[in-house]
């Protein structure tokens, strides 16, 4: 009787410790697919303005302060090229996310304030691009985010105008 | 400035900011903290007004900003849902007291509404490291209910 409870007990603390890890597998999982889904297509770029936290925007405990641009990029026909501008007046950001929403690296408007900027994104096996910013990823498709502090000292249209400037393009190919 | 990151492996941590935070900055860039109490540990409500009083935090860019407990901002006809380094009015000595409630205030007033719980929200961009290391509730803003 209680090798037989024994027994039971081991199989319900095996099968608790499954469902455990299962679970903390299984959340960033679900939240990768729904980002996945939502933002397509991949290496496109979706930007928003600061509706986000307001009635009827899906984004939840929104930042009132930023305007944001989200894409979905894929590496797996090659490596990608982000350029765009940076503003030379307040933060920005590109920040990428690994498929369990990770900020595996983040590039941010020091030293490149008022510049263009040029980013190459290539797979973690690659050698570095000579004389290019070079990012390598860990995981082959991801998510990634422009934020820009859209300051009140200038017109909403102003920072909006620098975020639609950014664009995502594969090297070697024109954007 | 380029940056890669190490981010966390741990299974639990990463569940958690999925479930609660997922696609936030590195706490190297940015750090996200939230109140869902007052200092004296009853929740935050909509319809009660509070003040919020603290130190300019040592960082680039930092705002505190007020949601309904569905993480929505309140619907109000000022439409203001934050103050930030940019929009409050500080005191002579470099402090500041914004007052979230659901009637008007002089100063640096946050519009509440409805008969919900709130929820405040304080970012802080590019903080002084050690700050961020250092960081413990008697540098945080106090949250007291007005009565």
């Amino acid at each position: 009787m209680k090798r037989e409870l024994l027994v039971a007990g081991s199989f319900a603390a095996f099968g608790g410790l499954i469902g455990y890890f299962g679970f903390l597998f299984a959340v960033p999982w679900s939240i990768t697919q729904r980002a996945y889904k939502m933002w397509t297509p991949v290496n496109q770029w979706h930007h928003s303005g600061l509706e986000a936290g307001r009635r009827g925007s899906w984004v939840k405990i929104g930042n009132p302060d930023f305007i944001v641009s989200r894409a979905v990029f894929d590496l797996s026909g090659g490596p990608l090229r982000f350029t765009g501008r940076v503003p030379n007046d307040s933060y920005w950001s590109l920040a990428f996310y690994d498929e369990k929403t990770m900020n595996f690296a983040v590039i941010n408007d020091t030293g490149l304030s008022g510049k263009n900027y040029e980013i190459i994104v290539t797979g973690s096996k690659r050698q570095p691009v000579a004389g290019a910013d070079h990012i390598q990823s860990p995981v082959t498709k991801g998510y990634v985010v422009v934020r820009i502090l859209a300051r009140q000292n200038r017109p909403i249209e102003y920072w909006r105008d620098i975020q639609r400037q950014a664009r995502i393009g594969r090297l070697g190919r024109s954007s | 400035m380029q940056r890669a990151l190490t981010p966390e492996r741990d299974p639990l941590y990463v569940a958690q900011v999925a479930a609660f935070g997922p696609y936030a900055l590195a706490p190297s860039e940015a750090v996200y903290l939230s109140a869902l109490t007052d200092s004296e540990g009853a929740g935050l409500r909509a319809d009660l007004s509070y003040d919020i009083c603290g130190r300019q935090p040592p960082s680039r860019f930092w705002s505190i900003s007020a949601y309904s407990d569905d993480g929505m901002f309140f619907e109000t006809p000022t439409r203001r849902s934050s103050f930030s380094g940019d929009t409050i009015a500080l005191t002579p000595n470099k402090t500041f007291c914004i007052r979230m409630s659901p009637n008007p205030a002089p100063g640096n007033w946050l519009p509440s509404t409805g008969h919900t719980g709130a929820i405040l929200v304080m970012r802080l961009y590019q903080a002084d490291p050690a700050f961020i290391a250092a960081l413990g509730a008697g540098d945080l803003p106090t949250i007291r209910r007005v009565r």
